[in-house]
């Protein structure tokens, strides 16, 4: 059942078998997967519910209601890289794009032997994702929900002979609504609040809302591993997003779900001390470009992203057309004043191509004053590929007929008018901060790996430090993954809760 | 978790010298030793010179040698030089030989990407090889699994490059996996072959992409 925890009030006490915190990918298939085996499951969620009858267009109030931080995280270092991560339930499948896509081989065989993951197959993780894919129904998007915005991108990679396809998303009957982050409209996506969730509810799992946990209980015993016995939570009023009472839950087992950012702090907080926690903070630090074009795109109609390339994917990168809600992305655009005025009357004309290398630079994450603080430091090498990416981008919206590329990047032309002038961004020697990067795929700060010192949890997604503790979120992802990670954080976790039923059910 | 909770994996396999993989990586290839490589290498078998064609590979070079001489990691090319005047079919393409080139990348470490020198748009590509089968009876014959890298046969290597003394052979670690080769170099001193070292190479970009 999805309870309303505006009805309650004071300390309430609950027990289960398993508390899940965190209501995204991970959390939302671990919920399903336990309580369809017969386990009591209670899953705890710090934001509200989302829907779409009470979403909303206007970025702002969005950002504030359902992304933490209000949309204003940043991973700060030698360059501001600002990633998001949803606050509801569902987690940060609310706002993404949807797009489903396994762990590469090449990836997973790498993750096996560099960091001894000895129980896992490259067969055994495919099994689960494409029973997964089957489930959630991801396909790739239609050609009638793609939209101007996506046929361009198409057009452009088509003309340069590089593959080229449509993404494939997590989304049935997709009306082209470019809606996928506010909540979408028509219901076409399949969010963990449309699917795992209520599956779970219907399987008998407790689903609360405004709940947000403030540590994990931790029974210690002297020179012994500790054991995890539960959760305490602060019930949050919905409308002054404050405390208002306290829930504790008292379980044979725990699975935090609360993210990259999050999880690591729950892990400290709780009491764990392992040296990785919060280390090893990983991202696809992405660019994009924008191309004018004298046709009408109107970026607001048509799938999110819908199309896509692998053309650089052997070097470690995707491409992507890309959208966002108008008052995120066209703050981007060149120029200020009149400059940038006349830019905003031609946005619908415009349409964007991303590129996320997959990425070696680390971070770390920290709790200071009881919030998140990120540190990125973007190495060079990772700044210069994404160079390398951002041309490709560049001749991909003049091939598709681009009248002006933007590149959004410092020391290059900012308005580019002819497709030779992409080889300046290969020329140029980049620092971190000439680029306007953004990095919504983070991973690995409760990394995965057979060797307890240098690792979190291990392949089952156990923590090393604590029994019966688990994590099942991107932060168990060792490294960058080149593809986007909702697929990958899935069939971990569905790979987890499926030997977590044997164990507890026994 | 017990033995018993535990889905079957597959098995680490064993090969003699005590080699254990489960799957071969760029990066796992790269940390193991000599012994350990020459075995995988006998084991592997030829590429096809269709799986190289119109690619770059990344390359390490697994001697830490080559890294105190500044070309541990490096790119190697491939691609059919055609005389178009010559070819009127698909075979005699196909039949057209195949050549390769070095590209020389920053030095920088295993995990990082491989950024050519001096930039991307212009890299400087230099030690050029023949592409071809081995071909018995030959003076460099000795592995006839292997495709051979011959270096005295590059369409446009100066005569006074030592690059022209390379004899590198290559072949397929994994045969499901028409990525990721491993190759062993030879430095052709007279009738002399001095065995140089292993490099391993993966697929990484579309020549010109």
């Amino acid at each position: 059942m999805i309870h309303r925890t505006e009805e309650l009030h004071g300390d309430v006490e609950l027990h289960a078998d398993v508390c899940v915190i965190g209501s995204g990918p991970g959390g939302a298939v671990v919920a399903k997967e336990l309580a369809e085996r017969g386990l009591r499951v209670v899953v705890l969620e710090s934001g509200p519910v989302l829907n779409s009858k009470n979403s909303t267009r206007e970025g702002g109030t969005f950002l504030s209601r359902y992304v933490q931080e209000a949309g204003m995280r940043v991973m700060m270092g030698n360059a501001f890289v600002v990633t998001m991560q949803a606050e509801a339930l569902g987690g940060t499948s609310e706002i993404n794009s949807a797009i489903f896509k396994p762990i590469p081989d090449a990836i997973l065989k790498e993750w096996i032997e560099d960091y001894q993951l000895k129980d896992m197959s490259v067969e055994g993780m495919r099994r689960h994702f494409k029973h997964l894919e089957k489930e959630i129904g991801a396909r790739p998007t239609e050609m009638e929900a793609q939209g101007m915005k996506n046929l361009l991108v198409k057009r452009g990679f088509d003309k340069l002979g590089w593959d080229s396809h449509p993404l494939v998303r997590a989304v049935s009957g997709c009306k082209g609504s470019s809606d996928c982050m506010t909540s979408c409209p028509s219901g076409a996506k399949k969010t963990m609040s449309a699917t795992y969730i209520p599956w779970a509810s219907k399987a008998g799992a407790d689903v609360y809302p405004l709940c947000r946990v403030r540590k994990i209980l931790v029974e210690k015993k002297w020179r012994k591993k500790g054991k995890a016995r539960g959760v305490v939570a602060d019930l949050i009023d919905p409308k002054t997003r404050k405390p208002k009472g306290r829930l504790t839950v008292h379980a044979r087992a725990v699975v935090c779900s609360a993210g990259v950012i999050w999880s690591p702090i729950l892990l400290r907080r709780s009491g764990l001390k392992a040296r990785w926690i919060g280390r090893n903070l990983c991202a696809h630090i992405g660019v994009a470009a924008f191309g004018l074009f004298d046709e009408e795109v109107n970026a607001w109609e048509g799938a999110t992203q819908g199309w896509g390339s692998n053309a650089l994917f052997q070097r470690g990168m995707v491409m992507e057309s890309l959208s966002a809600m108008p008052a995120m992305l066209s703050a981007r655009l060149p120029g200020v004043g009149h400059d940038f005025l006349k830019r905003l009357k031609n946005y619908k004309h415009t349409t964007v191509i991303a590129v996320k290398p997959r990425g070696t630079s680390k971070g770390i994450v920290r709790e200071v004053g009881g919030n998140p603080l990120c540190l990125m430091y973007t190495r060079q090498a990772d700044i210069d590929e994404a160079a390398f990416g951002l041309k490709a981008c560049i001749d991909g919206l003049f091939a598709a007929g681009a009248k002006e590329v933007y590149p959004g990047c410092f020391g290059v032309p900012h308005v580019m008018t002819r497709p030779e002038e992409s080889e300046k961004v290969l020329t140029r020697r980049f620092g971190a901060g000439d680029f306007e990067f953004m990095a919504n795929h983070v991973f690995g700060t409760c990394r995965m790996g057979g060797n307890p010192k240098k690792s979190v949890v291990d392949s089952w997604c156990e923590t090393h430090e604590v029994d019966d503790l688990f994590v099942c979120d991107s932060s168990v992802i060792p490294t960058g993954m080149i593809n986007n990670p909702q697929g990958a954080i899935m069939s971990f976790s569905r790979r987890a809760a499926i030997q977590m039923a044997h164990r507890y059910n026994a | 978790m017990s033995q018993a909770n535990i889905q079957q994996a597959d098995s680490f396999q064993e090969f003699p010298m005590g080699v254990q993989h489960r799957y071969f990586t760029f990066h796992s290839l790269a940390r193991k030793s000599t012994k350990e490589l020459h075995e995988i290498f006998m084991r592997g078998l030829q590429p096809r010179l269709e799986d190289l064609e119109g690619w770059e590979f990344r390359g390490w070079n697994v001697s830490s040698l080559t890294r105190v001489l500044g070309f541990q990691k490096f790119k190697k090319g491939f691609q059919h030089i055609v005389r178009p005047s010559k070819v009127t079919s698909i075979n005699e393409y196909k039949q057209s030989t195949l050549h390769g080139y070095n590209v020389v990348v920053r030095q920088n470490r295993l995990v990082d990407p491989h950024l050519a020198l001096p930039n991307e748009l212009h890299p400087k590509r230099h030690g050029f090889y023949l592409v071809a089968p081995v071909t018995m009876g030959e003076k460099d014959c000795k592995y006839p699994h292997a495709l051979l890298l011959d270096y005295s046969k590059g369409p446009t290597n100066p005569i006074w490059d030592p690059s022209t003394l390379l004899r590198d052979y290559l072949v397929k670690p994994d045969p499901e996996n028409a990525d990721l080769f491993l190759g062993k170099a030879y430095l052709a001193l007279g009738p002399q072959r001095v065995f140089a070292g292993y490099f391993i190479l993966e697929r990484y970009n579309h020549i010109g992409l």
